[in-house]
């Protein structure tokens, strides 16, 4: 029930807002007077929206620009971004001053007086704003944790709290030192020294797993050596407890939740959001250890793009330490002479040469750090200190772990990513159904035709690796981090859609086969949501690129060549359609069999642009060719076979041999039902042309009756402003002209109008169709003028389109009937006459709308 | 990376088609334009009733593209996202304080003669930010134009490139998205009777 009310709100809004809209565009002085007539007869609408009008032109002070931050507000907001000034109290501490900020944070030195003497501290103090609700709670649960922790190598968690404004705060043992890798280079640390400190670090993480804590930032910024030479661990502010990830979730992660990790030092997990568990923290402890004993990043990113970055992180294995220890750092040096400086300078500050220290390197210690850095995290060392073991046993020239049983890995590696794939394909399609759009069923049938194409041109082989390709780039598109952000708190599957059409060219650059598919399949999604103009870039460099890979005379190229011929069609380019089909059927002709179910697909195809041409003669054997094909290879009561029953259906329907259509129509309704379930799309043609054939037949109530079924189906499952809404309106808002119920025609016939307009576009001749209706409907309310100008209206888009088509002579018609009873008896019979020669020669002199014609001129002449 | 490398790679990656990017860039803005706020307030040497929103994201842009490594492709972007990052600046901070109203916790005295002021402001910004869920249901860029315009206080100019719009086409939904946004803050004009020159009956 609230569903039904909510979504009538939402229409009503929609249907205001799209006339407000237009509205706008024109000059105050017109905008009553067109409201009133887009709002067509529904007078509460009209008000509603005039009242809006009031309000989009006053100028109501609390909403004019920039006035978020007018007055008192601004004043005491800005005193929220003014520093804690030195002696502010927080909690028990006495500010002193800044000493470093984050991206969520700002760190002060403070002090508080306990027991006769003054305690230093670290204060870190969170960004106002920077953190949620949620993540403060969580914080402030995993300060209790953190609180815990007793390890002389990690900075002691003091105290924590609310600052009087609500942020956290936590104070923390003040370190005075210098970060590992400065101290290493400052004091000429050789390797051993070097790797006897990562062990040190190793240990205190490993204190924290016990404690079941995750550091998830270790990076050489985070790791003071004291003047006293202890190894410091910071910041386990960001620790989170082992087994609360966030999709076994307490609370569910909100954007703010996403901290700004360091990408140079991120594991392959958090990049791709997956679970961080400690072998997120071997990997950092891998990652710190190859740059101390190196000189050289595991992970450099500089200049890197996001998914570049994501590549390194995610993909590529650094080069073994030995081989980096003799490169220079990439993007570094400018010249060779620079260059050779550099890595001696990075060997002496290890007091060694580079030949020496690669020497040193290779063998245990390369193995030991690739194994730490393993992509996969259960390919790396356990624990930290099975690390830190393998790193004193190479010390101790001791057999080394890390060395044994790696042949393993390329095999699995291969294994675990095809099952990953699989896995998350699934997700996809789970993801997209609930999205609510038949979307699913779209991409399904999308692949089913790809893995098709790619069976009849190759190997088994290639193809599974083409399907691979596409699934995984499915799973980029949608393992994002958090899909509940960047576009309102629902990502809705135009988002992504649009999101995955970007991103094709980028990603899929060395993979062109496989780009070419994917663009292909998301045109025909977008042509199926009726975003025409979203879909044909993608098809052509879908084309473009199916000829360079697979040739012009590929079944690549005919699938594209289909997709843009239907394209064509839908736009109301039915003779470029046509003319794309058949540069496809030859293709698929020659490919062979002539008889197979791609000649077939492409024929129904055809059928449909010559249908939109009125060319039923050539559509007729054309789809019965089809029919014939698909019923000998598919099942009695496929979907394809339905889909060319529904097309000939159409033929007979507009040839007005409406007996021969009803059981072909009826058949192809009842395969449709029964195979795709009571809500797809596909039911809203059938409803819908089912429908037109009754009207046609007079059979009234039965037209009505699946019109609003047809509607209804739209409704549920296509965006609000898809044109197969507008026609559906269209049609039921005729239908109650016929039946003179005038009332309720004129505000579907408004809403048909705007959403077409603004889908099809307003020059389309599908939407020049709504305005004849809507011209139909003024004249039998007895709104002449109005009617007239409609009906040039639409004449003109048609004519635009073709001369001399069915449409025309229709309009010719209508108007040439406005004429007559208005008393314009030349006028009617010039039109009349134009309308009448039109049908006889597109429609035959037997068409019961040709006969039409000629009773009205010959009643108009007879005196 | 120094920040504005960051920011500037990740502003590159995200109008590249990675949505992850903003996740990270949010924070960085957010961060960036506090810190000017912070040094606009000192360098006039004391409070201003009124924060120079615009030039805050100029600034903020001038910092980013005069950045020797930054490779910058256009304003329009980092000015979309500034405007995110201002509503959510504002709008943290309204929560807040009609937070501790409702808590009905201690104030401090020195707020007091303005606290009214303030509170009765942050829950109009309260509606406002919750009204443009509803109105991105009936547009997806209109939201976006009033962070522009509203929170940010981008001109119509600096909003149109911001979210790659035709200036008209700017003027004409601001027009609209305010005549929503009044009616959902309550105080729009209620529908009258329909006639070209009847005012609306309140």
């Amino acid at each position: 029930m609230n569903d039904d009310r909510g979504r009538t709100d939402a229409d009503a809004r929609a249907r205001a807002d799209a006339i407000l809209r237009d509205a706008l565009d024109l000059p105050a002085a017109d905008r009553p007077a067109f409201v009133r007539a887009a709002a067509g007869g529904d007078a509460a609408l009209a008000a509603e929206v005039l009242a809006l009008l009031e309000d989009a032109a006053g100028d109501p002070t609390g909403l004019a620009p920039g006035s978020a931050l007018a007055g008192a507000f601004g004043g005491a907001l800005l005193r929220r971004f003014e520093p804690a000034r030195a002696d502010a109290r927080v909690g028990a501490f006495r500010v002193v001053r800044e000493i470093g900020r984050g991206g969520m944070s700002v760190v002060y030195l403070a002090e508080r007086a306990e027991g006769g003497f003054t305690q230093q501290v670290a204060l870190k103090i969170a960004v106002p704003g920077a953190l949620s609700d949620a993540l403060v709670r969580r914080f402030e649960r995993e300060r209790q944790m953190v609180a815990s922790l007793d390890h002389p190598n990690i900075a002691r968690l003091l105290d924590g709290g609310r600052t009087d404004d609500g942020r956290p705060y936590f104070a923390m043992e003040l370190v005075d030192g210098e970060r590992i890798d400065a101290h290493c280079d400052r004091l000429r640390l050789e390797v051993d020294a070097r790797i006897a400190l990562v062990c040190t670090v190793a240990a205190a993480v490993q204190h924290a797993h016990a404690r079941l804590l995750v550091h998830r930032d270790i990076k050489p910024g985070n790791i003071l050596i004291s003047r006293a030479g202890e190894v410091k661990l910071l910041d386990f502010g960001i620790a989170k407890p082992i087994g609360l990830h966030p999709e076994a979730g307490e609370e569910p992660l909100t954007r703010t939740d996403v901290r700004p990790m360091t990408p140079e030092y991120a594991s392959p997990e958090m990049v791709r959001g997956g679970p961080v568990t400690t072998a997120s923290d071997v990997y950092q402890i891998g990652l710190l250890l190859y740059e101390l004993l190196t000189g050289a990043r595991a992970q450099p990113l500089d200049g890197a793009t996001a998914t570049q970055a994501e590549r390194v992180v995610c993909d590529i294995d650094p080069p073994p330490p030995s081989v980096a220890a003799l490169r220079p750092r990439p993007g570094g040096a400018l010249s060779a002479g620079d260059t050779a400086r550099a890595v001696e300078a990075r060997a002496a500050a290890r007091s060694s040469t580079p030949a020496a220290l690669a020497r040193r390197l290779q063998g245990d210690l390369d193995a030991i750090v690739m194994q730490a850095v393993r992509k996969e995290p259960d390919r790396r060392y356990a624990t930290p200190l099975d690390l830190a073991n393998d790193l004193k046993a190479a010390l101790a020239s001791e057999p080394v772990r890390a060395r044994r049983g790696t042949t393993l890995y390329r095999a699995r590696k291969f294994v675990r990513r095809n099952r990953v794939a699989t896995a998350f394909a699934a997700t996809v399609l789970t993801l997209l159904v609930g999205f609510g759009l038949s979307m699913a069923i779209l991409y399904e049938r999308a692949s089913a035709n790809l893995i098709r194409a790619r069976a009849a041109e190759g190997t088994a082989a290639h193809e599974a690796e083409t399907a691979r390709q596409v699934s995984d780039f499915l799973v980029r598109l949608f393992g994002v981090s958090d899909p509940g952000e960047a576009r309102g708190s629902t990502v809705t599957a135009r988002a992504l859609l649009d999101d995955a059409a970007k991103r094709i060219g980028p990603e899929l650059e060395s993979q062109p086969e496989v780009q070419a598919r994917l663009m292909q399949v998301m045109g025909q999604v977008y042509i199926n949501l009726g975003l025409y103009d979203a879909a044909e870039p993608l098809l052509r460099d879908a084309l473009t690129l199916a000829g360079k890979t697979s040739g012009a005379d590929s079944a690549a190229s005919a699938e594209a060549l289909d997709a843009l011929g239907t394209l064509a069609v839908v736009r109301g380019a039915p003779e470029e359609g046509e003319s794309l089909h058949r540069r496809a059927l030859a293709i698929r002709e020659r490919l062979g069999p002539a008889d197979g179910a791609d000649v077939a697909k492409t024929l129904t195809s055809l059928g449909q642009a010559l249908i939109e041409q009125a060319r039923y003669d050539e559509a007729e054997p054309v789809l019965k060719r089809a029919l014939g094909i698909r019923e000998r290879i598919f099942s009695p009561e496929a979907t394809e076979v339905s889909l060319t029953l529904n097309e000939l259906a159409e033929v007979y329907n507009r040839q007005a041999r409406y007996a021969d259509a009803e059981p072909l129509y009826l058949r192809s309704l009842a395969i449709t039902e029964k195979t795709l379930g009571p809500n797809h799309p596909d039911l809203g043609y059938k409803f819908n042309n089912l429908g037109l054939l009754y009207k046609r037949m007079g059979r009234f109530d039965e037209a009505e009756a699946l019109y609003k079924r047809a509607l209804q189906v739209r409704e549920a499952v296509l965006p609000p402003d898809h044109p197969l809404i507008a026609w559906t309106l269209d049609n039921l808002g005729m239908l109650y002209i016929t039946r003179k119920r005038y009332d309720e025609a004129g505000p579907l016939l408004a809403r048909a109008l705007s959403i077409a307009e603004r889908a099809a576009g307003p020059e389309h001749p599908d939407t020049a169709i709504v305005i004849n209706n809507l011209a139909l409907l003024r004249a039998a309310q007895g709104r002449n003028a109005e009617a007239e100008t409609l009906h040039r209206r639409s004449i003109a888009i048609w004519e635009k389109t073709g001369p001399d088509s069915p449409q025309i002579a229709g309009g010719l018609h209508n108007l040439a009937r406005l004429c007559a009873s208005t008393g314009r008896t030349a006028e009617a019979t010039r039109l009349y006459r134009r309308a009448l020669a039109i049908r006889e020669a597109k429609l035959g002199a037997d068409h019961p709308l040709t006969r039409t014609t000629r009773d009205a001129l010959s009643a108009l002449t007879r005196p | 990376m120094d920040d504005r490398d960051t920011i500037s790679t990740l502003l590159r990656a995200h109008r590249g088609g990675d949505r992850g990017a903003l996740d990270r860039l949010m924070p960085l803005v957010y961060d960036d334009l506090h810190r000017l706020a912070r040094r606009q307030l000192a360098g006039e040497g004391g409070r201003g009733r009124t924060l120079d929103t615009t030039g805050l994201v100029h600034e903020a842009y001038l910092r980013l593209a005069g950045s020797s490594r930054a490779v910058w492709e256009g304003r329009g972007h980092f000015f979309a996202v500034s405007a995110r990052a201002m509503r959510q600046i504002v709008v943290d901070y309204a929560r807040e304080r009609g937070a501790a109203k409702r808590g009905g916790g201690v104030r401090s005295a020195t707020l007091d003669d303005e606290g009214a002021a303030v509170e009765s402001r942050a829950e109009e910004i309260l509606a406002v930010d919750q009204a443009l869920a509803g109105l991105g249901a009936l547009d997806p860029h209109l939201p976006q134009l009033v962070e522009c315009r509203f929170f940010a206080g981008l001109t119509e100019e600096e909003t149109a490139e911001a979210l790659a719009l035709p200036l008209r086409t700017v003027q004409r939904d601001w027009a609209r998205a305010r005549a929503w946004l009044k009616r959902a803050l309550g105080g729009g004009t209620p529908p009258g009777s329909p006639g070209p020159s009847t005012p609306p009956v309140r």
